[in-house]
């Protein structure tokens, strides 16, 4: 039975990788389509961009952040 | 004061213990559970942390995280934003594992670790900047952070005074140095995250006949920064990182394991030529706005030893200091000293002069470990096992070196190491046939005594950590062939005696026996293990591989007295 349990631990453990994958890829299709989809789609009509993706020869790519030493309550924050 | 520093969930999850601002504890997570590389939650390497220091979870004051994990989905949904429709199969790959665990930080610390306290959350290259600077010698210096990306920044320079940070400027994703290079690593059919740095070691044999191929992809201003044209890569929305674009202008990408031809080193030495160029550009530029000559490095950039072996020769900055765990496992070490030194303000206290950091066992513990597996040993004397290891060396076998506590970071400085005969021009071949089954074109390093390394390299500082590469001396390199490189270089490591006493004394006892004071230095794992954390990892690698004997602490094992293990390496050993 030792050696008949682990095998059996493995195969119900990938079958739930697999329940898990498909529940993932129905709840994950309607989020990507309309959630982001949309929001994209709407935002980009506005011309906003996400992220910088155009090519252009400036004199510096260096953005200026000047962080340095912050409130205390500022690093309790995840953002 | 005890603050735990905690990085994961991107590569090398680490942990790192300070009582009132010393380190107790560090140490990589995939060494407790043999995964190479492993983004976990480092629950191993945290538990490990608070034995060392003999306390429960509720003594800890503060938890500092690497990162801020809002900042970095915001960059992650900003890139399916733009890319929409693209990119759903990486939306589907990375969302659930967000949502679980990396959104719900406080919750993880909880469910690992029981800790209930104050969680503080540093800037990801603030936490590199703190993990150079910091525990640098330095009271003032120029700071240089480069790497893959962390939450939006992909580079930034600044300063550091005292136990302040000042980041002043950041280059932002997509435009990454670590991105670019991870993509010829990934279309040169090596392991992205792991692999950068066999191609660092290709690049010796190559010509940069793709330098200008490879200027169209960055665009490079006077001061170093960059841009990258995101027409060549896919990363930014796909699990893959060369688009067809990449493809078309460099050929196909390479498969694993095929033959590496001539046109694959091009390709790594061209790149390692404009990564040299950026770097360098960016320090003369990072040295024109300080005026500050010491200079601190992070980031996982900043393993590039070749680059490295050049800033003093290429640039103004003269001191350096870089983190010698410089990817993110620094990160832990980083956040944890940013906020018992930044932020809770407290005065720095820890220079890094070692990294034995992480498990170490008595001879006691080791004994009694030999003695249940009925393991055939002899322990000898302090004096003797350091002749018998010397002259077993010089004989040309190859010796597992187990002693004190493990490395912290990504290199074995001589806790974790295996030793062999640099004299021998065959070594390199008998260590890849018989222990580390690995690509011909890679070599090993040498360890010299800090006193003799003059001799030997064109070296102009101590290097500990295995972080420069230098020219071996034209005159030595027939004597020492088996650490020279193709193209006359060694990424050597100098070891002063209060460094590291016991490995210092074998290396001038093998000089005693060969007028030579180097051997060659090698992580004691074979390929794709993590380097050997235990006693046992230590003994089964031995039984699994040609290492010929295993000395750990004062116990001599040898191979043959002892009947094969199981454990057949070849099977296991992999990328």
């Amino acid at each position: 039975m030792r050696e008949v349990f682990p095998k059996i631990k493995k195969l119900l453990m990938k079958l739930s990788e697999f329940i898990t994958s498909i529940v993932n890829f129905i709840l994950l299709i309607p989020i990507f389509i309309i959630g982001i989809g949309l929001t994209s789609l709407f935002l980009k009509l506005f011309g906003k961009h996400f992220l910088d993706l155009k090519s252009k020869t400036k004199n510096s790519y260096w953005v200026d952040k000047n962080l340095s030493t912050q409130k205390l309550e500022k690093y309790y924050r995840m953002f | 004061m005890y603050v735990l520093g905690i990085s994961c969930y991107y590569h090398d999850s680490a942990a790192c213990l300070l009582k009132d601002g010393r380190i107790i504890a560090a140490a990589e997570e995939e060494r407790f559970t043999r995964k190479k590389h492993d983004n976990s939650f480092p629950k191993k390497a945290a538990l490990y942390c608070l034995k060392e220091a003999e306390i429960a979870i509720d003594k800890i004051d503060y938890i500092a995280f690497y990162e801020k994990p809002l900042l970095k989905f915001d960059r992650l949904l900003s890139q399916y934003l733009e890319s929409f429709p693209k990119g759903f199969w990486s939306f589907y790959k990375a969302l659930p594992s967000w949502l679980h665990e990396k959104l719900r930080v406080p919750s993880m610390m909880k469910k690992h670790l029981k800790y209930k306290g104050e969680i503080l959350f540093v800037e990801h290259h603030m936490a590199h900047a703190a993990s150079a600077f910091l525990v640098s010698p330095f009271d003032e210096a120029s700071i240089f952070t480069i790497d893959g990306v962390g939450e939006w920044a992909t580079a930034s320079i600044g300063v550091g005074k005292g136990s302040d940070i000042t980041i002043a400027k950041e280059i932002v994703f997509p435009n990454s140095l670590g991105l670019l290079y991870s993509t010829v690593t990934a279309h040169l059919g090596f392991k992205v995250n792991n692999d950068e740095y066999k191609v660092m070691g290709l690049a010796a044999y190559g010509k940069p006949s793709y330098y200008d191929s490879l200027k169209k992809l960055i665009r490079i201003a006077n001061d170093g920064s960059f841009q990258l044209d995101m027409s060549y890569f896919d990363f930014h929305y796909k699990m893959t990182m060369p688009s067809k674009k990449f493809i078309k202008e460099f050929g196909p990408i390479r498969k694993r394991e095929s033959n590496i031809e001539q046109r694959h080193k091009d390709l790594a030495k061209s790149l390692q030529k404009i990564t040299e160029e950026i770097i360098f550009k960016i320090l003369n530029d990072l040295y024109k706005k300080t005026k500050i000559r010491k200079l601190c490095m992070a980031g996982g950039v900043a393993l590039n030893s070749v680059a490295n072996g050049k800033i003093s020769r290429s640039t103004s900055f003269k001191n350096i200091f870089i983190q010698p765990a410089a990817s993110d496992a620094g990160t832990a070490m980083g956040t944890a000293f940013y906020a018992y030194n930044t932020i809770l303000k407290n005065k720095r206290k820890q220079i890094l002069e070692h990294v034995y950091f992480g498990p170490g066992y008595t001879r006691e513990e080791i004994k009694s470990f030999l003695d249940f597996k009925k393991i055939n040993y002899s322990e000898l004397s302090d004096s003797d096992i350091l002749k018998k290891s010397a002259e077993l060396i010089y004989q040309d076998n190859v010796i597992g070196w187990f002693q004190g506590r493990m490395e912290w970071g990504p290199r074995a400085l001589g806790n974790r190491s295996i030793l062999a005969n640099p004299l021998n021009p065959k070594m390199q071949d008998i260590l890849n046939a018989k222990v580390k089954h690995r690509e011909m074109f890679r070599p090993f390093a040498p360890v010299v005594t800090w006193e003799d390394a003059k001799d030997y390299f064109d070296v102009d500082r101590e290097v500990p950590y295995m972080l420069y590469v230098y020219p071996v001396k034209k005159e030595k390199r027939q004597l020492i062939p088996s650490v020279t490189h193709v193209d006359g270089s060694g990424r050597l490591q100098t070891i002063k005696r209060k460094q590291n006493q016991k490995y210092y004394d074998l290396i001038k006892e093998f000089e005693r026996l060969s007028k030579v004071p180097i051997l060659i230095n090698t992580s004691f794992n074979i390929r794709g293990e993590p380097i050997v954390c235990t006693p046992e990892e230590a003994y089964r690698c031995m039984m699994g591989t040609g290492i010929d004997y295993l000395v750990i602490d004062n116990f001599l094992i040898a191979r043959k007295e002892n009947p094969k293990h199981m454990w057949n390496s070849e099977s296991i050993a992999k990328d």
